[in-house]
C-alpha cells in the first residue's frame, strides 16, 4: 500500500510533521516528532539504509550547526566554561539537540516526497488547482538538480586535470576558482533552458490555457484516511506538547 | 620507444551495470600515436578516464611515467596527461580565450607575462590568435576543440589522450588535427586517441588498440 500512496496524501503528512516540529517547544515532543518522521519513511517504503545514506551526508552540517546554536544560547545553568566564557549551558544543549531534529525532520521531509514519482508529485499539484505553468517549472528544476551536480563534479575533475590542486591554492585565489567553477555551470544552464524552451514551444506547451492530462490521480479511501489522521494526530500531539 | 603509461590487470565494472572492463594490460608510448577504437560502449572511454584517474579501477594497477598512479593526485596527473574530453564545453571555464590558457598557469604560481608568452606561442600555433578575447562558450566546436588542445599543452604534459577529437570536424580540420598529431608525436609526446572512426584511426595512427565488450581483442602493437 505504501507505494501507492497518493503524493498528495505524502505532502498533507510532510506538511504536518515540519508544522508540529516548528510549533512544538517541548524537548522530548520535538524527538517524539523526530521519531515519528522515521517511523512514517519507513513505513512508507523508504529502505534503512538509503535513510542512513541520505542522513549520512548532510549529518556533519546538521550537528555543526546544532552545536553552533548550542554554545550561542545564553543560560544561568552553565555546564562547561572556559577563562569565565561559558561555551555549554543546559538550555543551549536542549536548544542544539530540538535544531538537529527539526533539521533532521525536514530531511526525512523531504526523504518521504521523494518515494513519489516527482511526475506524480507535480500532478497532485496540478489537480489541486496549483498553475501547471508553475507545476512545470518546479518539475524542471528537480529534475535539474542531479544534472547540475553531475556538471559541477565534472567541472572539478576537469579544472583538476588542468593540473590545479584545490588543496595548494592560495586563500586569495580561491574565490578565483570558484568563479571559474562557476561560469561554465551557469553556461550551460542557460544553455539548457534555451533548448528546453524551443522542445516545449515546438510541442506546443502553453499554447492553451487549459489542459487535459493522460496521467489523472485519484484519492483512495485509506489515502483520506492518512490525511485525516495525521492532521487530528498533528492538533492533539501540538495540544498535548503545550499543556505539559 | 620509451613507455610512459603501464597497465597491469586492470578491472572495472560500473555499479548497477553488466559493463565491466576485463584484465586489461597495456603499455601506452612516449612518441607514438595509439588508436584506441572499438563499437559504442565497448569501455573506449572508461578505459581513458581509468588512465586519468577519473575513475578508480577494482583491481590492477597503473604506472604513469614511472610513478605508482596512486601515488598521484588527479592535479598531478593532469600535469603528466592531458585529456581532451569528447565534448570540449565541460573543459572550457575561462571569460576569454587567452585567459583559458593562462588561468591554470598564474593559479599555479606562473609570472603572468610569462604565462601570456606561452599562450600567445599556443594561440600561434593553434590558429586562435584572431579569436584571444572572444568568448570560448561562443566559438565553434573545432575552434573549441583547438582551444581544449591549446590549454591543455600548455601544461607540458607528456602524453594526451584525445577522446573523439574527430567528431564534428570537417575534412580540412580533420587534416590539420592530424598533422598537429604528427607533429606532437615527433616532439615526443605519446598520444592515444579514442575513436569510433576506424577509417580515421587505420589512416592515423601507428598502433591499433581494439576493445570489445570491455577486453582487448586486438592490440597491433
Amino acid at each position: 500500500m505504501a507505494a501507492r500512496i497518493d503524493p498528495r496524501t505524502k505532502i498533507v503528512l510532510v506538511l504536518c510533521l515540519t508544522s508540529m516540529v516548528l510549533v512544538v517547544e517541548n524537548l522530548a515532543f520535538v524527538v517524539g516528532i523526530g521519531i515519528i518522521s522515521i517511523v512514517c519513511a519507513l513505513l512508507l517504503g523508504v529502505e534503512v539504509l538509503m535513510l542512513i545514506k541520505r542522513y549520512r551526508r548532510i549529518l556533519i552540517l546538521i550537528l555543526t550547526l546544532s552545536i553552533v546554536q548550542s554554545v550561542f544560547t545564553p543560560d544561568t545553568e552553565v555546564l562547561f566554561e572556559i577563562l569565565g566564557i561559558p561555551l555549554l549551558t543546559a538550555k543551549g544543549i536542549a536548544m542544539g539537540v530540538k535544531t538537529f531534529v527539526r533539521m533532521l525532520v525536514i530531511l526525512t521531509s523531504g526523504i518521504i516526497m521523494s518515494t513519489s514519482n516527482y511526475r506524480e508529485t507535480i500532478q497532485g499539484l496540478i489537480q489541486w488547482k496549483v498553475p501547471y505553468k508553475i507545476a512545470f517549472m518546479t518539475a524542471l528544476s528537480l529534475r535539474f538538480i542531479p544534472i547540475f551536480t553531475e556538471e559541477f563534479q565534472d567541472s572539478m575533475v576537469a579544472l583538476q586535470l588542468k593540473g590545479v590542486d584545490f588543496t595548494k591554492v592560495p586563500f586569495g585565489k580561491k574565490t578565483q576558482i570558484y568563479v571559474y567553477l562557476i561560469t561554465p555551470i551557469i553556461l550551460s544552464s542557460l544553455k539548457h533552458a534555451e533548448e528546453i524552451a524551443i522542445a516545449m514551444e515546438s510541442r506546443a506547451f502553453g499554447a492553451y490555457p487549459n489542459r487535459v492530462e493522460y496521467l489523472v490521480l485519484k484519492l483512495k479511501g485509506y489515502d483520506y484516511g492518512v490525511m485525516i489522521a495525521a492532521f487530528l494526530l498533528s492538533i492533539i500531539y501540538v495540544w498535548a506538547a503545550l499543556i505539559i | 620507444m620509451e613507455s610512459y603509461i603501464k597497465l597491469a590487470g586492470i578491472t572495472y565494472a560500473y555499479p548497477r551495470s553488466r559493463f565491466a572492463l576485463k584484465n586489461i594490460d597495456l603499455s601506452l608510448n612516449r612518441g607514438e600515436i595509439t588508436g584506441i577504437t572499438g563499437e559504442n560502449g565497448s569501455g573506449k572511454t572508461t578505459l581513458g578516464k581509468i588512465i586519468m584517474g577519473i575513475l578508480k579501477p577494482d583491481s590492477g594497477s597503473i604506472e604513469i611515467d614511472g610513478v605508482d598512479g596512486k601515488a598521484l593526485k588527479l592535479c598531478e596527473r593532469g600535469g603528466k596527461i592531458g585529456y581532451a574530453f569528447q565534448n570540449p564545453d565541460r573543459q572550457l571555464f575561462a571569460a576569454s580565450v587567452q585567459d583559458e590558457i593562462t588561468f591554470p598557469l598564474e593559479i599555479k604560481g606562473l609570472d603572468k607575462k610569462i604565462a601570456q608568452e606561452k599562450a600567445a606561442v599556443l594561440l600561434k600555433r593553434f590558429e586562435l590568435n584572431h579569436l584571444k578575447d572572444r568568448v570560448p562558450m561562443r566559438l565553434s566546436r573545432g575552434e573549441k576543440q583547438r582551444l581544449v588542445l591549446a590549454a591543455t599543452l600548455a601544461q607540458e604534459p607528456g602524453f594526451l589522450i584525445l577522446d573523439e577529437p574527430a567528431t564534428g570536424l570537417d575534412r580540412d580540420r580533420k587534416k590539420a588535427l592530424y598533422q598537429l598529431m604528427e607533429e606532437l608525436a615527433g616532439e615526443g609526446i605519446g598520444l592515444a586517441v579514442i575513436s569510433h572512426d576506424l577509417q580515421f584511426i587505420k589512416d592515423h595512427a601507428n598502433r591499433i588498440i581494439k576493445l570489445e565488450n570491455g577486453e582487448v581483442v586486438d592490440d597491433g602493437c
